[in-house]
């Protein structure tokens, strides 16, 4: 007997408590996916991370510029006051021990105030001394002379006669307080110094021909500041003023000094002018110093130039250090020299535009030094076909120096190749690709080498049919964000510049794809498992540039970029490398 | 409701992915055979319950613990499985004045549940939709005319022709496979 049963109750029943288990490869994929998603959005706090670094970068680069010509140079007087003392002892201490030990004491002693502590000559000290008590000079002022004469006497004595008698045989015709006289005077007490320093063997020509060269300008220096003393005229250069600050009290000083002996007493005025000429001596002596320390300085006119420019921030700081050291007459001079220099250089460096912003576009020639696949060591032998990629992406550029550039940025980059000669069939059971994590088509997909002969056995699938194998390729599609950090050296330099470039680059990868084609079908399988997230490069390369305006330049760098650990562990002995030719458009300011 | 499964469900709100793993065990047979009823293959029928169930975690949140949650998910598999159906364009050549069959009969036999699930599967789409929600499913035709964007008229219709084909599937099956017939 047959029971007739309804169709629809049948299906009902027997699906009312039907429930199968689905493939474990199904969570797989949702998994992946879902952890995918979570990536997605990773990645923007990526980029956030690095857009917070390059701000960073940038503020950082900002800051140390405006920090460095604003609120660097009252630091720099701080560090320059001790460079000068400490270089000038050096070269006192290459030349003339003695000096350095008595410039060095006299310095501490005029800032304690101490009138008597230097008795190197008593005869110099006890006259100038008198001297100035007839004329009721100030303490201060006393102190000052005192420490003057105390050193020039000690250099005085340091000194050959020869050098000294012809300062002496000047300092008569000085004593009619010609002007004209006095630069001639300095120019003799020049020459004595050049040939002073010939006897020592110190100095080198080059070093000779700078002290020249200051000497003119201390010529200028002294020429102002004994018509200064002579005549009270104030309304100088303003560029000279800062000398004049430093340098008035004592040299009017010294000329009322010579002014007033002069006319009381012959003998007193020989020895004052002496002096005079003994402390143009010293100052000269200075220079030279300074010039030993300012090999690089560049012409006096430039610096007296600047001087005009930094005059505000340099006399509230003159002032500052003329109340400790500027007492020592030797050691302001060098100061100021030296800040005049810092600040010359500032000006020149001012005028290279550090700052580049730069946009790219290159081919990249991908390929691998090996044969290997990273994919399935199956298919390690088959041929693969590199495709050519473009790579966007923009840069900035801070020029160190003239020559040396660091530079950075950030660029898409994507590296595809194929793996030729594969077969792909349809298999409920397919072996996976080694390194493949399949999706569910990919998973159901068997892909195999052409060349392998090990078939697994064909099996056939659910609906009955032996699968068709058809041919086909593997893409791989890798691609990343590549953030480079570059030093560039520059080779040529005029409107046409070549430059080498060497660094590194991190990639962080942001696409991961492997397809199948074959006859119009591009099916996405899966992707790789064994690519880093990060990885790095090695960047060399070569680059040409071209500035057709003012601001902007052309440019060409074929650069050639080493992939390091592209693949976590197995890369199946695949070395991946790229050569790009980075063409682009840069912005100088 | 399960207190534990609230606090699953809670979880998978938060896209914790230990819940949505745990959620995904508790019901991934059901929705699979749901997805198996609904699809013409196996392999089908994986990648609907994939999607499924990536929509399930997408939609969770709006879930407001109102009415079962099984049947929630299980709407959720159908409509996405109908939504695949409707977004496929195809040519509507079924004969929609087929007289209506109301019950169709066979002799009971010991059809396996791999034989029937086949048979279903085998049914044109849009036959193997009617009739799962219709016989399987208890929607009415209204609901499936409004689901399938079709008249109820070829609701009715495409169910009929469904049943005969199923009926004479099984029994040309019972015959050549001499499966033999229980009492």
């Amino acid at each position: 007997m047959k029971d007739k049963i309804n169709v629809d109750k049948l299906f009902q029943e027997k699906f009312q408590n039907f429930e199968v288990e689905p493939s474990e490869i199904v969570w797989d994929n949702i998994e992946a996916i879902l952890q995918k998603k979570k990536k997605r959005r990773v990645i923007p706090f990526w980029w956030k991370l690095s857009g917070v670094a390059a701000v960073f970068l940038i503020g950082l680069g900002l800051f140390n510029q405006i920090n460095s010509s604003n609120i660097g140079i009252p630091n720099k007087n701080n560090v320059v006051v001790n460079d000068t003392v400490k270089s000038n002892s050096e070269i006192k201490n290459g030349n003339q021990n003695k000096e350095e030990v008595l410039v060095n004491s006299e310095g501490k002693e005029v800032e304690k105030s101490n009138l008597n502590s230097i008795p190197n000559n008593e005869i110099a000290n006890e006259e100038n001394n008198s001297s100035i008590k007839n004329k009721d000079a100030s303490k201060l002022n006393v102190n000052q002379n005192n420490a003057i004469v105390g050193k020039e006497n000690s250099i005085l004595n340091n000194r050959k006669n020869t050098s000294v008698n012809s300062n002496k045989n000047n300092a008569i015709v000085k004593s009619d307080f010609n002007k004209k006289e006095l630069e001639n005077n300095n120019a003799v007490s020049n020459k004595n110094n050049a040939i002073v320093e010939i006897k020592k063997k110190s100095s080198k020509n080059s070093i000779l021909n700078n002290n020249q060269n200051t000497n003119s300008s201390v010529q200028d220096k002294l020429f102002d500041k004994n018509k200064n003393g002579v005549t009270d005229v104030n309304s100088n250069e303003k560029s000279k003023r800062i000398l004049e600050e430093k340098s008035n009290p004592k040299y009017s000083n010294k000329n009322t000094i010579d002014k007033k002996t002069n006319s009381s007493n012959e003998l007193i005025v020989q020895n004052s002018t002496k002096q005079t000429i003994q402390n143009d001596n010293t100052i000269v002596n200075s220079n030279r110093q300074n010039t030993q320390e300012e090999k690089n300085n560049s012409s006096n006119n430039e610096v007296v130039a600047v001087t005009k420019n930094e005059k505000e921030i340099l006399k509230s700081d003159d002032l500052k250090i003329k109340d400790t050291t500027s007492v020592a007459s030797v050691v302001p001079n060098a100061l100021e020299e030296l800040l005049i220099e810092k600040e010359a250089k500032k000006i020149v460096e001012q005028k290279i535009n550090r700052w580049q912003i730069t946009s790219s576009v290159a081919p990249i020639y991908f390929s691998s030094l090996s044969n290997g696949s990273p994919l399935d060591s199956s298919f390690a032998k088959n041929s693969k076909d590199f495709k050519t990629n473009f790579s966007y992406g923009a840069g900035v550029t801070y020029a160190l120096n003239k020559r040396i550039k660091v530079r950075t940025g950030i660029n898409t980059i994507t590296f595809d190749y194929r793996t030729n000669d594969v077969v792909f069939y349809q298999n409920t059971n397919a072996k996976q690709i080694q390194h493949v994590d399949s999706n569910l088509e990919g998973s159901l997909i068997q892909v195999e080498s052409k060349n392998s002969k090990t078939e697994t056995g064909l099996e056939i699938n659910p609906n009955g049919f032996v699968p068709n194998k058809f041919d086909s390729s593997i893409m791989q599609k890798f691609g990343y964000i590549e953030i480079p950090i570059e030093l560039s050296y520059k080779v040529l330099d005029n409107k046409f510049g070549i430059e080498f470039i060497g660094g590194m680059s991190s990639m962080i990868l942001n696409k991961n794809e492997i397809y199948l084609e074959s006859d119009g079908l591009n099916l996405n399988i899966g992707e790789a498992d064994n690519l880093n997230k990060m990885h790095f490069s090695s960047n060399i390369g070569i680059g040409f540039n071209y500035s057709f305006m003012k601001h902007f330049s052309a440019k060409v760098e074929p650069t050639f970029k080493y992939q390091f650990n592209t693949f976590t562990n197995d890369s199946g002995n695949f070395k991946p490398y790229a050569i790009g030719i980075y063409s682009g458009i840069s912005y100088t300011f | 409701m399960n207190l534990s499964l609230e606090q699953l469900i809670n979880d998978c709100k938060k896209n914790d992915i230990k819940a949505q793993e745990q959620l995904y065990k508790l019901y991934s047979s059901k929705l699979f055979s749901v997805c198996l009823k609904y699809s013409s293959d196996y392999h089908e029928a994986q990648d609907n319950l994939q999607e499924s169930f990536l929509l399930i975690f997408e939609k969770i949140f709006q879930y407001q613990f109102k009415g079962s949650f099984e049947g929630w998910i299980k709407r959720i598999t159908i409509n996405y499985v109908l939504q695949q159906h409707r977004s496929k364009v195809f040519l509507n050549v079924v004969d929609e004045n087929l007289v209506e069959i109301e019950d169709v009969e066979i002799e009971e036999s010991d059809v396996s549940m791999e034989f029937l699930l086949r048979t279903i599967q085998e049914l044109p789409e849009r036959y193997r939709l009617v009739f799962n929600l219709f016989a399987i499913d208890g929607y009415s035709h209204t609901e499936i005319a409004e689901m399938l964007k079709i008249t109820i008229g070829t609701s009715k219709s495409n169910l009929s022709r469904a049943r005969v084909i199923l009926k004479e599937k099984i029994e040309t099956s019972n015959g050549t496979n001499k499966i033999p017939f229980v009492k």
